[in-house]
């Protein structure tokens, strides 16, 4: 079953309808903004400012996450042919990060070289995000199971996003400065992966809650 | 004691005499408490006379930390046994307990910036401090949002559940981050360490602070019941058996 809302996800985004044009357009702009208000190239600063482009950018796209399918009622049709909820979740989990999530990590490096970042200072930084990327979605499916319900919540999604993001942000932007001497090796980056598995354990069960919440007669 | 006040009217009954109660003892305490920390007690020798911030701050801090981890409880009660007094009281707590984090965090700039010179230093505790607020702030959210009374606060408990496991992960990151960036430069002075006389005030302003946060919680939760009753169209025969209660 997971397979199935998958491919149905893919075949969604093939066909335009997950947006990761605009988040993408949006990350580049966030990167194009920072260097303007920064003063040009600010390549100390890169490793921050692509985690916080990505995680902006990815956090724009949440009211796809299953706030339309909620509406729609897919939700609901997915749940009636027996899926159980973590599946939906996983399921979703898995294109959000393939449609949403990795895209924008896979431009983060032709960003970088606006703002003139160094090779290595680029490998870090998207390993980094590939790292965390489990966390960022997990905590991203938690708050748009929180949300579904709802028309609009974009700057809500955010503030209850954000302080959940926070340890990730830290260990993610410290583990990115950490690979130009430590390497993948570095402890920043068992943190990161540890705090990947924690978000995950917490993210899918309470994603879960959440909609089951969302979807009951209240 | 869980099943036993689950009953609204049984709860009405007891929050009658015991928000009085609170209410009074907190008006005294507090007026001992602040005479004590603001006149009768004497400086501090390190601090001078900025030591009389912290006894508005420290019991502020230690109430908006208190009133989440009662959030977070009475989430978990109410999402497990869908109690009504659990899930009122949840979300009576979240505006007194935002305002004491506030609180804290103003008057522990107002203290900062005499005894570290700055008002604000990106330390672990004031970090987290400020964190806590944004996650109070979503949970107020979340009540706002969702118009329907029952999943607003399925989706509350949730929200306060997985913020209050998340909050030892933030501080130790903080915590972690604060020490890369810059070495401690800053250590308070310990609560524990203090003098008998600078003891006492400050014990009297927390009891007081903690009697304060109760009052204004149960005043929340009776506001309400009282709304959900007025909102309730009463069936005739439902009426007459409330006026006889």
């Amino acid at each position: 079953m997971i397979r199935v809302i998958l491919i149905r996800e893919l075949r969604l985004a093939a066909r335009g309808a997950s947006g990761t044009g605009l988040s993408l357009a949006f990350m580049a702009l966030f990167i194009l903004l920072c260097g303007i208000a920064l003063g040009g190239s600010t390549p100390a600063l890169g490793p921050g400012l692509l985690w916080l482009a990505a995680t902006l950018s990815a956090l724009l796209g949440l009211d796809r996450f299953y706030q339309t399918d909620q509406q729609t009622g897919a939700l609901a049709q997915m749940h009636l042919a027996g899926t159980t909820g973590l599946s939906i979740v996983i399921a979703k989990c898995i294109s959000f990060a393939l449609t949403t999530l990795l895209p924008l990590i896979l431009v983060s490096p032709f960003l970088a070289l606006l703002i003139e970042m160094t090779g290595t200072a680029i490998t870090g930084t998207v390993l980094s995000l590939l790292i965390g990327a489990p966390a960022m979605v997990a905590y991203a499916s938690v708050t748009a199971a929180l949300l579904a319900g709802q028309r609009s919540g974009g700057v809500l999604a955010v503030i209850l996003t954000a302080p959940l993001l926070i340890p990730v942000l830290i260990f993610g932007t410290e583990a990115a400065n950490a690979f130009a001497t430590d390497g993948l090796g570095a402890v920043q980056f068992r943190m990161l992966a540890g705090l990947s598995f924690i978000a995950v354990a917490l993210g899918l069960p309470t994603s879960v809650a959440a909609l089951a919440a969302n979807r009951g007669p209240s | 004691m869980i099943t036993r006040f689950a009953n609204p009217q049984r709860f009405v009954g007891l929050a009658r005499w015991l928000t009085p109660i609170f209410g009074w003892s907190a008006l005294l305490i507090l007026a001992l408490g602040l005479w004590q920390a603001l006149f009768a007690s004497p400086a501090e020798a390190e601090h001078g006379q900025t030591v009389r911030i912290m006894y508005v701050h420290v019991p502020a801090a230690w109430s908006a930390m208190a009133a989440y981890s009662s959030i977070a409880l009475a989430s978990l009660i109410s999402f497990v046994w869908r109690h009504p007094i659990a899930d009122l009281a949840a979300r009576s707590l979240a505006i007194p307990g935002a305002a004491f984090t506030v609180l804290a965090l103003i008057t522990g700039s107002l203290w900062g910036k005499p005894d570290w010179g700055t008002y604000w230093q990106w330390d672990g505790r004031m970090t987290s401090v400020l964190i806590l607020l944004f996650i109070y702030i979503g949970y107020m959210a979340i009540w706002q949002v969702v118009e329907d009374r029952k999943r607003a606060s399925r989706l509350a408990a949730i929200t306060a559940m997985i913020g209050w496991v998340n909050i030892p992960i933030i501080k130790f990151s903080v915590e972690w981050w604060n020490t890369l960036h810059q070495p401690a430069t800053i250590s308070m002075p310990d609560s524990p360490g203090l003098a008998p006389q600078l003891l006492l005030p400050l014990a009297l302003m927390a009891l007081g602070y903690t009697l304060l946060l109760g009052w204004l919680t149960m005043r929340g939760m009776l506001a309400e019941i009282a709304s959900a009753r007025a909102a309730r169209k009463p069936a005739p025969a439902a009426t007459a058996r409330v006026e006889a209660l």
